[in-house]
């Protein structure tokens, strides 16, 4: 499992995940997608169009840097479009809670939308 | 007092120092595979395979019979192949001859990894009790589980298997009234004992039917109360999925809702069909109106309720763990019971066991009864 850090601005940042986003991935990730995700509080887009399988266990990493994001006011949007990954962000509906786009340029809408 | 006389006595009077040395054992711990977590202690020459004659038995089809032998020389740890048919490996290197292996160094045998440790024997104890009481804990989850329901039309079986001591699945069944069953399958993020005690907490709001403001024989507000009584922000940033319905079983009307969980499949007269609706995991959101749906389930027919531990597995095949493959499989392969299907699921595993807790809960109902 890698995390690229892909672009940071001052305004946003854009992140890609890629490999198996399952228990072993996200011990393997975990504390450098906080680090870059959640402690820099920036708008962000996770890339997940490299990641081949999606365990609950990496649904729970996505959430929860989502959920700590939220309180500080800040979104995250996910770019998804493999079908294991989609169907598992619409099985766990983590869809519902956290925008998902089919490609870098929807996410770069969404998080510049005024609402979600 | 003289103080060469107290220093001396001070000195005698303690006993030796142990020797880590002489308490020090050389183990084999299984790091994949069926018998992951268990340990076994060299203390000279070992066979290794899955026939039922040799000192360190691994139930595996790709562990021949007698695989290979592990011999303590001195303090160093040698491997020799016994002719398998797949080989044994030291650190990745094909064992021939003899092949001494480390402490630290894993040993693959199969599919089966095995780590050599050089411990002492007062920690692996303290380590054996630790896993007593875990098992004690287990027993007890285990316990909350109610048996096979074989009633008129109706037969409920299960297959549970948490992936380590305690599991943060969960699963269940209970009449509300002389008609209607309530069936729902739980599964708290992660595995071990926060997880097992968060879902046994959960399944025993269910079974008690202490929740707040709730019909039970209404799923959507089921799991909304759910939600707002187990909200991760209190609960240690944990959540849970589930699946509950409540089935009519004079009217075989389903009513059921899911939420963050995979769909149930219910296999019946037409094709396989996914149960689910679409609501986020509980404890992750508050204030938000749960959906449910209704279905009017024929004869016969059997409704599968699952956690993702079914389908969310390495497979000895490059096939993807997907749901998608699971639902290929269910409607491929042939199965009687939930043991069944767990046997044949468990034999396509990679590592010959599931990476997570496996949850199935199996409800069919006979025609013609």
């Amino acid at each position: 499992m890698k995390l690229q850090i892909v672009s940071t601005a001052a305004d946003q940042q854009h992140v890609a995940l890629q490999g198996r986003l399952d228990s072993a991935g996200v011990d393997a990730v975990e504390s450098q997608f906080n680090a870059a995700v959640v402690a820099r509080r920036k708008p962000v887009i996770v890339d997940l169009t490299q990641v081949e399988f999606l365990s609950s266990m990496g649904v729970r990493m996505l959430l929860s840097a989502a959920k700590a994001l939220q309180r500080a006011g800040v979104r995250m949007v996910l770019v998804a479009s493999g079908q294991v990954v989609t169907t598992a962000l619409t099985h766990s509906a983590i869809d519902e809670l956290i925008p998902v786009a089919a490609d870098v340029d929807g996410a770069r809408a969404l998080l510049s939308s005024p609402t979600r | 007092m003289d103080d060469s006389n107290y220093v001396d006595k001070t000195i005698t009077s303690l006993p030796a120092a142990p020797s880590r040395a002489a308490d020090d054992a050389h183990y084999l711990l299984v790091l994949e595979g069926r018998a992951r977590g268990e340990r076994f202690e060299l203390t000279g020459a070992h066979t290794v395979g899955r026939d039922a004659g040799v000192s360190i038995r691994l139930d595996d089809p790709s562990v021949s019979r007698v695989h290979c032998r592990v011999e303590l020389r001195g303090e160093a740890v040698f491997v020799i192949d016994t002719g398998s048919t797949n080989g044994s490996f030291v650190e990745g290197e094909r064992v021939r001859g003899a092949l001494e292996l480390h402490v630290g160094a894993v040993l693959q045998v199969g599919d089966q990894l095995l780590r050599h440790e050089l411990r002492s024997r007062a920690e692996v104890a303290r380590e054996v009790g630790l896993a007593q009481d875990l098992r004690k804990a287990r027993a007890y989850v285990s316990a909350l589980i109610p048996g096979p329901l074989n009633v008129g039309a109706l037969s409920i079986e299960w297959a549970y298997q948490p992936c380590a001591a305690l599991g943060g699945d969960l699963l269940g069944y209970h009449w509300l009234d002389r008609a209607r069953l309530a069936l729902y399958v739980l599964d708290v993020c992660g595995h071990g004992v926060g997880p097992a005690m968060h879902s046994a907490s959960v399944l025993n709001v269910l079974r008690n039917q202490t929740l707040p403001r709730a019909d039970f024989g209404a799923p959507s507000q089921v799991l909304e109360q759910l939600g707002r009584s187990f909200p991760m922000e209190s609960h240690g940033g944990m959540y849970l999925t589930a699946w509950y319905g409540v089935l009519d079983v004079t009217t075989r009307k389903l009513r059921y809702a899911s939420a963050g969980h995979p769909p149930a499949l219910l296999l019946g007269a037409g094709p396989l069909q996914r149960l689910h609706t679409k609501n986020p995991p509980l404890g992750t959101i508050e204030d938000r109106a749960y959906r449910e749906a209704e279905l009017q389930l024929s004869a016969p027919s059997r409704l599968l309720v699952f956690s993702d531990g079914v389908f969310e597995f390495e497979r000895r095949s490059q096939e993807p763990a997907s749901f998608e493959s699971f639902e290929q499989f269910i409607e491929r392969e042939r199965f009687e019971t939930p043991a069944t299907l767990q046997r044949k699921l468990q034999e396509t595993a990679k590592t010959g066991a599931f990476d997570d807790d496996f949850t199935l809960l199996s409800v069919a109902l006979r025609a013609g009864v």
